[in-house]
């Protein structure tokens, strides 16, 4: 078995046999779980779930109330009570068995106008049901060709004045789902460079490297680490997305969002693109560091110098969401460390000329081997010297000290 | 045919010459000492042989040729700075540094108890190495050091951190390596254990060679017709044929007078009557020719037997 592969399998049990490592991955789905759990008690609590009475005065309904979809979790389902007299309703609106009722009048046809008595105030859910209840009545035995859009309304695509921007409105939960794989992504590089990270500046602590160095070849040593320790960041995403499709498939048709949710597979293609030279090359940056540190307090140091240019876009969010081809935008989206997120952001919103893409994609190859090759210097010039940090100016002089 | 041959190799860093021409051979089956002062460049000789560093002139020879990943599996190092995965258990840690020598899992599985048995460490393995004593630890890297059967061994202060009890095992066990053929280099500042184990030693100070040969000649070499005496009589101001008497911790020693042999020395003290407890040939202690040879060691001074 190849010694890269030993590295790697090391690497990769060291960290997911222990219980910190499923705790951390398990508390993001669990908090996002708790808070939307918090939500849904939050906004049950406060509508009141009692039904509300109607009186048809209009002889209007033919249809009883029903309802195709089914209830979304943060929003209950309020029952809708038929009642023969509007004394009936009121008597029972006052006894407190329905919230409130409604009178369809006489003549509703053409007034179109209806009386809404009650102890609860009238919600948006409510006026909703009752207004697709009504519509079904009006409209039942009447062929209307595109129904569904005609009470949806129009479609929306918003351009500004000088083309730079152009959204269309019913593609904002496109844009969403590159955003959160973006994010995931991001969180995927960090912790999984600084699993590679910890794993360097832990050879120089516990003083292996000459071990290691008369084991394996300096480069079977990197690359086995950073292999073991991308699949420490693949496990997370994994169970992660596994964790999401359950709970798609499970919860999906009572979110809301989730229903109007689609995914943009080129986008998702080519933040792939974007994102696989990021990762080597944030990889790369996190083992210089790691050989160039003396110890793990130190890196942890130091760690916020990559993280925060790779996190910079997300200051800059309602920049780039405004003006995603504007100069600042563009300049976040070129810079290596900024790109992967950037660019990521502008694909979601507006089209970004296909040149400029594959120029940030060759860019960050380019940095990704500059980098691994500064690495492998760096890695040679610090794993010696166990109690002194190693210069930058070193690592790009000819030749170095060894 | 020799197992490694240093020839000529140099080394600076900055503006310090850290090995100058060095040059030596070890063969199979042999115990060879590389000694010297703290700084003199063995540690810099041992990377350069190991080919964790590159010598500015010079070529090293290893196992026939020049060092490459195939030949790390044949090597054992154990070196100064002591290092072992602290944060996990002690089988774990020697299971993946064996791997790393290309030992199969079954191989392992069949070898290693018996190594933590022999070290007395099978009660420990399922603790984490962090939790492990200094010498325990030592040990332990002696294990990793040699677990994969390696043709040459380096150990760099192997005794550091052990009692006289395990001092002894891993004496017994470098004795062990030597007989079935192994080629050890040893580095250490403990002269005593150079005296029981080596067969040959390199002393460099400086980064230069001083001293170069087999122990015996070494001896040989040094041995002067100074002789060691204890009585428990009070000996005269002056005896004939004696340049200098000087008191030790329980002997006395006597430095003959040019031309006088440790004979005519016993002869005349016989004849004036001093009673002798003990009388021997004061052959210096490989400390002694360590302290003579450094303190005159001058570029250029180089002593090869």
């Amino acid at each position: 078995m190849s010694k890269t592969f030993e590295v790697a399998k090391y690497e990769y049990t060291h960290h997911v046999a222990r219980p910190r490592f499923w705790i951390a991955l398990l508390s993001v789905p669990v908090g996002m779980v708790l808070v939307m759990l918090f939500a849904i008690a939050i906004s049950l609590s406060s509508v009141s779930k009692l039904p509300v009475g109607y009186v048809d005065e209009a002889g209007l309904i033919a249809i009883p109330p029903s309802f195709a979809e089914k209830p979304s979790l943060f929003e209950p389902v309020i029952p809708l009570r038929p009642y023969a007299s509007e004394q009936e309703a009121r008597a029972a609106a006052e006894s407190g068995s329905i919230q409130a009722y409604f009178v369809i009048p006489e003549g509703y046809e053409s007034t179109f106008q209806v009386r809404y008595y009650y102890n609860e105030p009238l919600t948006g859910t409510i006026r909703n049901q009752i207004q697709r209840f009504l519509s079904e009545n009006l409209l039942a035995g009447i062929q209307v060709p595109n129904q569904a859009r005609l009470e949806a309304g129009s479609l929306y695509t918003l351009v500004s004045l000088d083309g730079t921007r152009s959204t269309a409105e019913n593609e904002i939960s496109k844009i969403i789902l590159p955003l959160v794989v973006g994010l995931l992504f991001v969180i995927v590089v960090l912790s999984s460079g600084g699993y590679l990270l910890q794993a360097v500046v832990e050879e120089k602590e516990n003083r292996t490297m000459e071990i290691m160095v008369t084991s394996v070849s300096p480069n079977e040593l990197m690359a086995g680490k950073i292999i073991g320790n991308l699949s420490v960041g693949l496990t997370q995403i994994l169970v992660w997305a596994l964790m999401a499709v359950v709970f798609v498939l499970v919860m999906g048709d009572r979110i809301p969002f989730l229903r109007q949710l689609q995914i943009s597979w080129p986008n998702m293609l080519l933040s792939l693109l974007l994102l696989l030279p990021s990762f080597v090359f944030t990889s790369a940056l996190m083992a210089i560091l790691g050989a160039t540190v003396t110890d793990s307090q130190e890196a942890a140091q130091v760690t916020g110098l990559i993280t925060f240019p790779i996190l910079i876009p997300y200051y800059f969010f309602s920049v780039l969401m405004m003006h995603p081809n504007g100069a600042f935008s563009r300049a976040l989206s070129y810079f290596p460390m900024s790109a992967p997120v950037a660019m990521t952001m502008r694909m979601a919103f507006t089209q970004v000329p296909a040149w400029e893409l594959l120029m940030v994609i060759a860019l960050l190859v380019l940095f990704s081997v500059l980098t691994i090759w500064l690495a492998g210097k760096a890695f040679r010039l610090g794993m010696l010297q166990y109690s002194r940090r190693v210069r930058l100016s070193q690592l790009f002089r000819k030749g170095g000290a060894l | 045919m020799q197992s490694i041959h240093v020839e000529h190799i140099s080394k600076r860093f900055g503006d310090t010459q850290a090995v100058r021409d060095v040059s030596f051979d070890v063969v199979p089956g042999e115990i060879f000492g590389l000694l010297g002062p703290n700084g003199s460049g063995k540690t810099t000789t041992i990377r350069i042989i190991l080919d964790i560093l590159k010598p500015d002139s010079g070529s090293v020879s290893i196992l026939g040729g020049a060092m490459s990943e195939a030949k790390k599996n044949q090597i054992g190092y154990l070196p100064e700075e002591r290092g072992l995965y602290q944060d996990i258990l002690l089988d774990k840690c020697l299971e993946y540094l064996a791997t790393l020598k290309g030992m199969s899992p079954q191989q392992i599985k069949q070898k290693l108890p018996a190594y933590l048995d022999e070290f007395d460490l099978s009660s420990h393995r399922k603790k984490k190495v962090k939790e492990l004593s200094k010498g325990m630890q030592q040990k332990a890297q002696l294990i990793a050091t040699l677990i994969h059967n390696p043709q040459v061994i380096i150990i760099d202060e192997p005794f550091s951190a052990l009692d006289p009890v395990n001092t002894q095992l891993v004496k017994d066990i470098l004795k062990q390596q030597r007989s079935a053929g192994k080629t050890i280099i040893m580095c250490t500042h403990q002269m005593n254990q150079v005296e029981q184990l080596c067969d040959k030693i390199v002393l460099v100070d400086k980064g230069e060679v001083l001293l170069y040969g087999g122990l015996q000649q070494i001896y040989e070499s040094f041995a002067t017709d100074d002789v060691r005496i204890n009585t428990s009589m009070e000996l005269p101001p002056s005896i004939p044929g004696v340049r200098k008497i000087e008191r030790l911790n329980t002997m006395i020693k006597l430095e003959p007078q040019p031309g006088v042999k440790p004979q005519e020395i016993l002869n005349t003290l016989v004849s004036q009557g001093i009673q002798l407890n003990a009388f021997e040939i004061a052959v210096p202690s490989l400390d002694e020719i360590f302290i003579k040879v450094v303190k005159k060691g001058e570029p250029g001074d180089e002593q090869d037997l």
